[in-house]
C-alpha cells in the first residue's frame, strides 16, 4: 500500500500548501500586523513607535469614533428592516405561480453581482438635483425633490435607498430558498383548520422562517458595520460628517491623515462590534432551529 | 349528520391530457366508513382531495346533505383531515396544533381547553402537550394528527394513508385505534389507503379504484367473494388469488402449459353462457386449493400433480407454492407437513368457490345476485 505516513504527508503538504500560504500572506500576517499596528504610533514614513493602549485610550474618548458609529448605526436601522421587508415582499411575490418567475428572480439579483463603484456612480447620478431622474419624477407629481447628497438631512437616507436597492435580491434569494423550504401541506392543513391567506402568513410562514429571517438579520448586520464602498463614492462621508460611518471614519484616518495606528485600533473595534453580533448568531441560530 | 354525494366526478391536473379520476360516482350514508383503495397513482388521493377542496372539481357534482360544495372553500366544508405525511405545524407545540383550527374558528377559550384535553386525553397525548412535533415519535406525531382532525366536531373525516408511515405493528395497534374512534365519534369517514389489509378491516364499504376509475363498491366480503372484475380479485387477498387462462373443452377447464380441471355441474351451472371452447380467467384463491390426502378419494378430474418450489410456514398457515407444467400455484394451508420443495404433490380445486371472468372484458362471468344466492 502507499499508505507510509511520511508519503501521508507529502500528499497533504501538497493540497494543503497553495492555500496555506495564501492564507499566511494575505489573512493571517495582516491580522496579527494590524492587531501590533494597533499599540503603535505610525505615519507610514518613520518607524512604527509602540504606545501601549494609547489608541484605544484616545478611541474611548474621541467624539469622532462616536459620532462614525452613530451614523453606521443609524443607517443600519434604515436599511436593516427596509431591505428585510422588501426582499421578503419580492420573494413571497416570486414564490407563488407567477409566470416570469425565473426572469425576475434574475432581474432582481443583478445588482447584487454588479459592482457598488458602478452602482454608486449610476445613483449619484440618479439623485443629481438638476439631471437626476429621482427629482425628475418627483417634480412630475408637484414635489421639489431635495439636494439628495449634499444635504446632511437626506444624504444617509440616499445612501440607504441605493443599498436597499443593490441588497434586495440577496435577501430575496435567501427568503426564497426559506419559503420553498415550507411544506405545502401545512398551508393546506391551515385551510382545512380554517386559515384565510393572512392567518396564512402570521401563523405558518413568519414563523416557518424564522431561521432565514435570523439568518438575514445577521448576516446583513455584519456587512452593514462595514458599509463604505457607496458612502465613499457618493459622498466621501459628507456633507459635513453626515455619512461619516465607522469604515469610512478608518479609511479617512488611516489614508488621509496617516494615523495608521488609530486606524488598525478603530479596526479591531469594528471586529470587537462584529465578533459579538457573531456569537449573538451562533447562540440563535441553535435556539431558533424548528 | 353528513351525508356525502359523489356524482360523475371527473379530475384532470392542468397540463394533462388524460383524466386522473373519472366517471365517479358514489353515494356515502352518514357516519359511513368509506375506504377508497388501490394501487399508488390510481387517483385515490386526488379523489380526496377533490372532497377537502384543496383541488377543484374538474366536472360532476360534490354534495354534502344535498348542498352542492363544488366551489366552497375548504375551511366551509366542515371536513376535518389527517395527511400521509401529518402536516403538524412544526413551530407549534402540540397543544397549539390541537387548538389551532378551534382559534381561528374563534371558539370561547374555556371551550378551546377543554376540547384539546379531551382529544388529548383520548389519544394518550396529554403529557406531550407542551411538546413541539420534531420531538415525538412516528406513532405519537400520527396521534396529534388525529387529534387535530377531532377536536373540532367536523362532520367528514378524511384520511390520506394515515398509517404509511408507521411500522407495522404500529399501525396494527393504530388501526384497531383509528376502528374504535369511529365506533364513538360516528362521523362519516372517507379514508384511503393502498393496503387492502387496512381497507378489509377497517371499511363499512370498499371502493376499490384503479386508473382514475372505481373498479367495485362493496362490503369487505362483497368484494372479496365476488371480485366484479380480474383487478379486483388480483387486488383484494394475501396471498393474491392465482389466475389460469384456461378454455372450456368437453366439461374439462384445460389450457396448453398442463392444465386440466373438470368443471362440476354445480360450477357449470353458475355459467350459464358458457360457449363451447370460450376462453376464461379462472381465478381462485389460495385457501380453495388443498393438498389432496391418500387417504380421501377427490372427485377424478379434480385435481392436479405438482411439484412444491416453495414452502412458507406462517405459525398458523403454511403457504405452499408448486409448479404443474407451466402453470404456477400458491395455496394456503393450516399447518403441518406437506413436504419440501422438488416433491410431488397432488393439489385439489375447490372449483365451487372459483372465479370465472371474461378474458378479453375481464369482467367476472357471474352475476353479483347468482353468487350470492349459492353463499
Ligand atoms: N398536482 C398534480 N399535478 C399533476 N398531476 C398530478 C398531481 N397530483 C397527482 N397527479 C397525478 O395524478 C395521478 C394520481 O395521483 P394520486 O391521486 O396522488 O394517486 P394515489 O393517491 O392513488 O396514489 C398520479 O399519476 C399523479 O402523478
Ligand atoms: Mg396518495
Amino acid at each position: 500500500m502507499v499508505g507510509s505516513k511520511k508519503f501521508n504527508f507529502l500528499w497533504i503538504a501538497f493540497f494543503l500548501g497553495p492555500g496555506l500560504v495564501g492564507f499566511t500572506i494575505f489573512v493571517l500576517i495582516p491580522i496579527v500586523t494590524s492587531l501590533y499596528i494597533s499599540f503603535t504610533e505610525w505615519d507610514l514614513l518613520n518607524s512604527p513607535v509602540f504606545i501601549g493602549l494609547g489608541n484605544y485610550q484616545t478611541l474611548i474618548a474621541d467624539p469622532d469614533f462616536w459620532m462614525s458609529l452613530k451614523n453606521t448605526v443609524f443607517f443600519i436601522l434604515g436599511y436593516l428592516p427596509s431591505v428585510m421587508a422588501i426582499g421578503l415582499g419580492i420573494a413571497l411575490l416570486l414564490n407563488s405561480k407567477l409566470k416570469a418567475r425565473t426572469f425576475f428572480r434574475g432581474v432582481y439579483f443583478l445588482p447584487v453581482v454588479t459592482s457598488w463603484v458602478a452602482v454608486s456612480l449610476v445613483w449619484s447620478w440618479l439623485f443629481n438635483p438638476v439631471y437626476g431622474l429621482i427629482n425628475y419624477f418627483l417634480s412630475l407629481v408637484g414635489v421639489t425633490g431635495p439636494n439628495w447628497l449634499t444635504d446632511p438631512k437626506t444624504a444617509m437616507i440616499a445612501i440607504i435607498i441605493t443599498s436597499v436597492w443593490k441588497d434586495i435580491g440577496f435577501i430575496m434569494v435567501l427568503y426564497l430558498g426559506g419559503l420553498q423550504n415550507i411544506s405545502p401541506s401545512l398551508y393546506e392543513a391551515a385551510s382545512i383548520d380554517g386559515a384565510n391567506e393572512l392567518n396564512k402568513f402570521w401563523k405558518i410562514t413568519l414563523p416557518m422562517l424564522q431561521p432565514t429571517t435570523f439568518f438575514v438579520v445577521m448576516i446583513s448586520l455584519i456587512n452593514s458595520f462595514q458599509v463604505f464602498d457607496q458612502v465613499n463614492v457618493m459622498t466621501g462621508g459628507g456633507p459635513g460628517n453626515a455619512t461619516n460611518v465607522l469604515v469610512q471614519n478608518i479609511y479617512q484616518s488611516a489614508f488621509n491623515f496617516f494615523e495608521m495606528g488609530y486606524a488598525a485600533a478603530m479596526s479591531w473595534a469594528l471586529f470587537i462590534i462584529i465578533f459579538s453580533v457573531s456569537i449573538l448568531q451562533m447562540w440563535g441560530e441553535r435556539r431558533t432551529k424548528i | 349528520m353528513a351525508k356525502i354525494s359523489l356524482q360523475n366526478i371527473a379530475k384532470r391536473y392542468p397540463n394533462q391530457e388524460r383524466f386522473t379520476v373519472e366517471d365517479f360516482n358514489l353515494e356515502i350514508a352518514d357516519q359511513e366508513f368509506i375506504v377508497l383503495v388501490g394501487p399508488s397513482g390510481c387517483g385515490k388521493s386526488t379523489t380526496l382531495r377533490m372532497i377537502a377542496g384543496l383541488e377543484t372539481i374538474t366536472a360532476g357534482s360534490f354534495l354534502i346533505d344535498g348542498k352542492l360544495m363544488n366551489d366552497v372553500a375548504p375551511k366551509d366544508r366542515q371536513i376535518a383531515m389527517v395527511f400521509q405525511n401529518y402536516a403538524l405545524y412544526p413551530h407549534m407545540s402540540v397543544y397549539k396544533n390541537l387548538s389551532f383550527g378551534l382559534k381561528l374558528r374563534k371558539y370561547a377559550k374555556d371551550d378551546i381547553d377543554s376540547r384539546v384535553k379531551q382529544a388529548a386525553s383520548i389519544l394518550g397525548l396529554t403529557e406531550y402537550l407542551d411538546r413541539k412535533p420534531a420531538t415525538l415519535s412516528g406513532g405519537q406525531r400520527q396521534r396529534v394528527a388525529m387529534g387535530r382532525a377531532i377536536v373540532r366536531d367536523a362532520e367528514v373525516f378524511l384520511m390520506d394513508e394515515p398509517l404509511s408511515n408507521l411500522d407495522a405493528k404500529l399501525r396494527e395497534s393504530m388501526r384497531a385505534e383509528i376502528a374504535k374512534l369511529h365506533q364513538r365519534l360516528k362521523s362519516t369517514t372517507v379514508y384511503v389507503t393502498h393496503d387492502q389489509t387496512e381497507a378489509m378491516t377497517l371499511a363499512d364499504r370498499i371502493v376499490i379504484m384503479d386508473q382514475g376509475k372505481i373498479q367495485q363498491i362493496g362490503s369487505p366480503v362483497d368484494v372479496y367473494n365476488h371480485p366484479a372484475n380480474v383487478f379486483v380479485a388480483g387486488f383484494i387477498g394475501s396471498p393474491a388469488i392465482n389466475f389460469f387462462d384456461v378454455r372450456v373443452e368437453n366439461g374439462y377447464l384445460v389450457n396448453d402449459a398442463g392444465f386440466k380441471l373438470k368443471l362440476s355441474a354445480l360450477a357449470l351451472s353458475k355459467l350459464p353462457n358458457l360457449q363451447p371452447s370460450q376462453e376464461l380467467t379462472l381465478g381462485i384463491r389460495p385457501e380453495d386449493i388443498k393438498v389432496s390426502e391418500n387417504t380421501e378419494s377427490p372427485e377424478a378430474g379434480s385435481t392436479i400433480e405438482v411439484e412444491i418450489t416453495v414452502v412458507e410456514t406462517l405459525g398458523a398457515n403454511v403457504i405452499l407454492h408448486a409448479k404443474g407444467g407451466e402453470n404456477e400455484f400458491v395455496s394456503r394451508l393450516n399447518a403441518g407437513q406437506y413436504g419440501r420443495p422438488g416433491d410431488k404433490v397432488t393439489l385439489w380445486f375447490n372449483l365451487e368457490r372459483a372465479h370465472f371472468f371474461d378474458k378479453t372484458t375481464q369482467q367476472n362471468l357471474v352475476s353479483a345476485k347468482a353468487s350470492n344466492g349459492d353463499s
